[in-house]
Formats: structure tokens, C-alpha cells, sequence
């Protein structure tokens, strides 16, 4: 997918150290999907021992964010991270990520999302995607919805999670179609 | 109740034990009382009368309090007439590890047998548990229900001014603050408590809290007469952040109309519901401060105030602990 890019807007996956490399790839195919757009998987910031906070031993996530896009290649629309470091935010115990709204960059912590030894690899993945498509939801302005079957549904637990579908109800739909317009007709630069 | 030695330590639900007598005293409530303590449930408890076998069939629905119940009253009149066997009378004829203690009877601790052949008033272990343990006795475990990161539990009863109230077996009732009050102001330098024989009057200030140069009153669920305030908790406020619904209690209120009392109140379901609604109403504060939530997963830490220095405490204090 990589060579097919060319000169056109992508979003950009973005593993950090410790994520496996096959999984970056899926998560690349399953975002390009859902979105349409081009997707390239690249480091761009694999450690973030920078964001390490040791009263809480874990790891600041709107610092990364901001760290993430400064580093932006040129035409990259959206930064996704996967990182497997337990992320958060001051007033937060945890986050499954964070996005800059209607920014650029976003991030998904897989640390919370497999829990649990005996789930399926499947599930792991879903919850990932849904995780993903969430962040990178903020990141096209989408506010958290209060449709519980949405994907921009605020979850506070891994059931609630579980609980939404992995697709975006017709109003966030709608709000998401018109940021891919707006954002066609003012090319990133 | 258990009698034995120091090594022969109490549960957690148990307070530390109290040397009385040369012997080791502690304390646990029945474990049968706070998992169905909805006032409903607690008029199916066995009275004294039934449960001494003086009567064939009589539930408690007077929580308990012998002293300010009718019924108990009208048939001390008839064991006085000679109508009537006493309770006491049918517990003597039980044999000796059947004669439980009266503070049994009543549910409110754990099965100890009496050995003062019922003449509690001069017994020196019901005056000591009257007087000191009773209202210390920590609960025993709740059904908690968490609510989008706060504790509910099933049984107390909430003030939409963020305290909650429980019916204590006895008669008398418990107050404390809420989870979500405590979580979201965090730990306060000073709990100013209420003395005990004070009135406190519903929806009126009845005590307050500080944090370094902020204050806060607190509304009074309930009217009532203070009967005890926790020590411990005005010692070492940071209990009742650990423990809101269990040892972090702040005060004992008697009041003859419990039931009157608690008509006012939010009974469990309501509880959730208006919980729910405060995270809700919190979340759009936070909002209002910091921006739009752009993350997922997680629920808000424990000192939220603290957490977030662009809240306002006045603000805070006024939209949710009501006080104007």
C-alpha cells in the first residue's frame, strides 16, 4: 500500500516500541477500510518514555499527542499511534486513548484492551478497531455521542466497549462525512 | 459479638476490639441486616417477642427500637397484669447455649449467648454496648452498586445534597457523605462535625468541610437530635474518602419519626438514577473547563477538584451540595 500513496493525503499508523508489526499492518487495513483513505504504517515515535509519569507508572497521553504532531510528515492527514503502554490523562484513571479534537494526531493503548488471557485473538482486535476508529474520530471533530450503540459513545469500562457497535451512528455519520468534505476542499498543505 | 483474646482478631467489617472487664470485646453487625436493609425488609425481621418464642407471630417493623416501640410497650403492661409471659421469661426456659443475648435478638451483632440470665440492666456488657459499641459497629458488607465510577450502596437512603443516611437496627440513624462528594472534593484538612445533643433541621447546613482556605456546608438529610459523631472520622478525615458508607460514618442522629424521615429521601433506585445524572452534570462542568472530552475509557480519579484546578469550589459546592 505504501508505493500506491503517492502524492495523496494518508493517514499515518504509528507503532511505538513493543507493538507487533503484523498487528500495525492489520490495524493499517482495517482504518484504510473503514475511512477510504490511503494508510501508511511508519514509527514515528517509538519510545515515550518522555510521557512517563512515576507517581501514576503510567503514561501521559496528551503529551505524546503533542509530541506526535509536531513529527508529521508532509500530506499526512491523521497520526494514529498504537502503543501497549498504559496511558492517561490528569483527571482520568485511564484511557483507552486520546485525540487531539479536530487535530491530528490521535493514540490507542492496547495495555487495557486484552485483560483477559482466555479472550479471542478476534475480540482483542475489535476492540482495537473500534478503539481506533474512535480516536480517529475526534481527530475529524466528532464529539463522544450519546448513542450507546455508537462508536463515538463514551465507555468507561471494556463492556462498554463491547457494547457499541463498531460503526458510527447516522448523525456521526453525517458529522464525519461533512469533515472529509471540508477537509478535500482545503487540502492539507 | 466475640469475646477472646487480642491474637483473636476481628474481621474487617469488625471494629478493633475494646478491653472491658479483663476480657477482649469486639464488635461485628449481623451479617443478615445490611445486605436486605431496605426499610420493607426490615419489617419482616422477627421481633424480640417472636423470636423468644413469647409470641407465635410478630415482625419488628420499628427497627428495631424496643424502647420507643408501642407494641413492646402494651405487652410489657401485659406481662405486668400477668397476661403474658415476659421475653425474658421465655428465653430462661431455653437451654444454656440457646439463651441468645438481646443485642442478637435485635439483629444487631452476630449470635452471643447471655450469661446474665437476662437482668440486662445489670449487665455490664449491655451497658458497654449501649453506650460505646453499638453505634461504632462498623457495616457489615453492602451490595455496591457502581454508578459510571461511583459507589452506591443498596440499603442507604440520599440526600440530593450528596450526604446519604442508613437505618441502624436500634433505632437510630447514620449519616455520612457520599462517594461521589468525597471523590470529588477530595480529602478536606477538617471535617467541622456537629456536637452531639445538637439539632440539625433537613436541608438546613448542619456541618461543613475545609480545604486549605475553601469551605463548604453541608445540608442535613434529616432532621434529628446528634446522638454520636465518629471520632475517628473528625481525627482523620481521610477516612471517610476511604470508606464513605462504612467506617468514614460521620454522625448518629435519633429521630422519632424514621419513617417520616425517610419519605424524603432517595430510596435505591432513585439513588442511581439522580448518581447518574450528577456524573452527567459533572462531566459538562469538566467540559466547560478543560473542553470537549476527546478520549475513551477510564472513569474520573478520586479528588477531581484537585485534579482539575480550573473547577471552581464555590461552584461546585453550590450545584451539588446545594448549599446556597
Amino acid at each position: 500500500m505504501n508505493n500506491t500513496i503517492g502524492k495523496l493525503p494518508f493517514i499515518l499508523v504509528s507503532p511505538t516500541e513493543g507493538i507487533d508489526p503484523a498487528l500495525a499492518e492489520n490495524i493499517s487495513e482495517a482504518v484504510g477500510d473503514f475511512f477510504g483513505y490511503p494508510v501508511k504504517v511508519s514509527p514515528l515515535l517509538q519510545n515515550i518514555d518522555f510521557a512517563f509519569n512515576s507517581d501514576r507508572n503510567q503514561y501521559n497521553s496528551t503529551i505524546i499527542l503533542a509530541s506526535l504532531a509536531d513529527l508529521a510528515p508532509e500530506r499526512c492527514l491523521k497520526i494514529l499511534a498504537i502503543t501497549d503502554k498504559d496511558l492517561f490523562i490528569p483527571i482520568l484513571t485511564h484511557v483507552y486513548g486520546e485525540a487531539q479534537l479536530n487535530g491530528i494526531a490521535c493514540i490507542v493503548s492496547i495495555n487495557r484492551l486484552n485483560t483477559d488471557l482466555q479472550l479471542s485473538k478476534k475480540k482483542v482486535f475489535e476492540r482495537i478497531i473500534k478503539e481506533s476508529i474512535h480516536e480517529l474520530g475526534h481527530t475529524f471533530n466528532l464529539r463522544h455521542c450519546k448513542d450507546h450503540s455508537c462508536i463515538m459513545h463514551y465507555c468507561r469500562s471494556l463492556d462498554d466497549v463491547d457494547l457499541k457497535s463498531n460503526q458510527y451512528c447516522r448523525y456521526c455519520e453525517v458529522l464525519l462525512s461533512d469533515a472529509i468534505i471540508s477537509l478535500s476542499r482545503d487540502p492539507i498543505s | 459479638m466475640r469475646q477472646g483474646r487480642e491474637g483473636n482478631r476481628a474481621k474487617r467489617s469488625e471494629i478493633n476490639p475494646s478491653v472491658f472487664g479483663n476480657q477482649v470485646w469486639t464488635v461485628k453487625s449481623s451479617k443478615s441486616d445490611r445486605s436486605k436493609s431496605e426499610i420493607e425488609d426490615q419489617q419482616t425481621k422477627p421481633c424480640i417477642w417472636m423470636a423468644s418464642g413469647a409470641v407465635e407471630k410478630k415482625h419488628c417493623n420499628n427497627y428495631f427500637s424496643c424502647n420507643s416501640c408501642k407494641y413492646d410497650a402494651a405487652m410489657e403492661k401485659q406481662v405486668a397484669d400477668g397476661k403474658q409471659i415476659s421475653w425474658q421469661d421465655s428465653m430462661r426456659k431455653k437451654e444454656s447455649m440457646d439463651r441468645t443475648c438481646r443485642h442478637s435478638l435485635t439483629m444487631r451483632m452476630v449470635p452471643r449467648v447471655c450469661a446474665y440470665n437476662y437482668n440486662c440492666s445489670t449487665c455490664d456488657f449491655d451497658q458497654y454496648f449501649e453506650d460505646v459499641l453499638s453505634s461504632a459497629t462498623g457495616h457489615a458488607a453492602v451490595a455496591m452498586y457502581n454508578v459510571k465510577g461511583f459507589n452506591v450502596p443498596q440499603g442507604y437512603y440520599f440526600h440530593n445534597g450528596h450526604t446519604w443516611a442508613v437505618i441502624e437496627n436500634g433505632g437510630y440513624i447514620k449519616v455520612g457523605l457520599d462517594d461521589f462528594a468525597l471523590k470529588l472534593l477530595g480529602e478536606a484538612d477538617a471535617l467541622d462535625l456537629p456536637m452531639t445533643g445538637m439539632e440539625l433541621n433537613r436541608n438546613r447546613p448542619g456541618w461543613g468541610l475545609r480545604r486549605k482556605d475553601n469551605m463548604a456546608d453541608v445540608l442535613a438529610p434529616v432532621n434529628g437530635v446528634i446522638l454520636q459523631v465518629n471520632e475517628k472520622v473528625r481525627r482523620d478525615p481521610r477516612l471517610a474518602n476511604s470508606d464513605p458508607y462504612g467506617d468514614g460514618w460521620l454522625f448518629s442522629i435519633h429521630n422519632s419519626d424514621i419513617k417520616g424521615a425517610f419519605k424524603t429521601l432517595m430510596d435505591h433506585n432513585e439513588s442511581i438514577t439522580w448518581t447518574g445524572e450528577e456524573v452527567n452534570r459533572l462531566e459538562e462542568m469538566i467540559e466547560a473547563v478543560a473542553g470537549p472530552m476527546s478520549t475513551d475509557g477510564g472513569i474520573l480519579r478520586p479528588d477531581i477538584y484537585g485534579n482539575l484546578p480550573g473547577l471552581d469550589w464555590n461552584r461546585l459546592t453550590r450545584v451539588f451540595l446545594k448549599n446556597n
